[in-house]
């Protein structure tokens, strides 16, 4: 598996092979980041835009790669740093907090015509954004984008501890309030 | 929810599916395939920029002849000074302010022959 990878970033770093082998690390990641990065910055815009500039850094970035993580926790750390880069640029341009901005993102995402307004999905979203922005983030990518915590830590620049008690809490903390909803319904 | 989780090992699809049914999110039509295509022209310009950056023995090949070129010019000039009595030397300034206002009346279309000349050379030297 490890040479596999080390093979592939060979090819990638190849003037020969590189547009070939890069197209093929589009098919393999461009769909995994694109979610990854949705449910950070929430609206499709939102993440179109930092997915054409996640890939381009990538690419610029991939001489400097130096192998200490796998491929896969490489990207999805660019993706992101570059999720939270669009997120500080908005912050500033709308001088809010990070609670207020995703809000604000929330309320264009129930707007847009590329959200499925449903009773349970606007719940869900709304439980969410109950959540702490790290626990929100960890929550997300353990069970959505099914990362491990070794990999959460080191995209988080957190302790591996301290990534599993913030994903248990977040865990509890939806379970109980799906679970309130289903009885008020 | 918890029966839909997925792994690694899942399909890209189900990833689309999982947060499309659970999340409420929506894509426009062929969204993967276009945004792909987008990527990879961004990326081809890309590509050019750093193409055409020059490289570091470029500027220093530059450099070299700028200095060479203004070395032969000043001993050249220190030369004319010392051997020319002084109405040949006027003789000479007269005739490199001719030359120079001959170049200032050069037809553009002759310079965008030489620029053309000139991108052709670097170009094909990269």
């Amino acid at each position: 598996m490890k040479q596999k990878e080390t093979d592939f970033i060979s090819k990638l770093l190849s003037n020969r092979h590189r547009e070939r082998a890069f197209s093929q690390l589009l098919d393999q990641y461009q769909e995994r980041l694109y979610w990854h990065i949705r449910k950070l910055v929430v609206t499709h815009e939102n993440a179109d835009d930092v997915l054409q500039n996640t890939f381009i850094r990538i690419y610029k970035s991939l001489p400097n790669f130096k192998q200490n993580s796998s491929l896969h926790t490489w990207m999805y750390r660019i993706a992101y740093n570059e999720s939270l880069r669009f997120l500080e640029k908005n912050k500033k341009e709308l001088n809010s907090s990070v609670a207020e901005l995703h809000e604000k993102h929330l309320k264009d995402l129930f707007a847009s015509e590329y959200f499925n307004a449903n009773e349970v999905t606007t719940k869900l979203q709304k439980v969410l954004s109950l959540l702490s922005e790290k626990e929100r983030n960890i929550f997300q990518m353990k069970y959505y984008d099914d990362l491990k915590f070794r990999e959460i830590s080191e995209i988080l620049t957190l302790k591996e501890g301290t990534v599993k008690t913030l994903y248990y809490k977040a865990t509890k903390f939806v379970e109980t309030q799906i679970i309130q909803i289903q009885l008020v319904n | 929810m918890e029966a839909k989780k997925i792994n690694n090992k899942n399909t890209v699809s189900e990833l689309t599916d999982l947060h499309k049914e659970d999340m409420g999110y929506q894509l426009p039509k062929d969204y993967f395939k276009k945004s792909k295509n987008e990527i990879l022209s961004q990326v081809k310009d890309q590509k050019k920029v750093i193409s055409i950056k020059p490289q570091k023995w470029m500027l220093f090949a530059a450099a070299s002849v700028v200095i060479l070129l203004s070395i032969s010019v000043f001993n050249y000039r220190s030369r004319v000074n010392n051997i020319l009595p002084s109405s040949e030397r006027i003789a000479m300034l007269d005739e490199e302010s001719e030359a120079l206002i001959t170049s200032l009346l050069i037809l553009e279309e002759e310079t965008d022959l030489i620029d053309e000349y000139i991108d052709h050379q670097i170009l094909e030297g990269l």
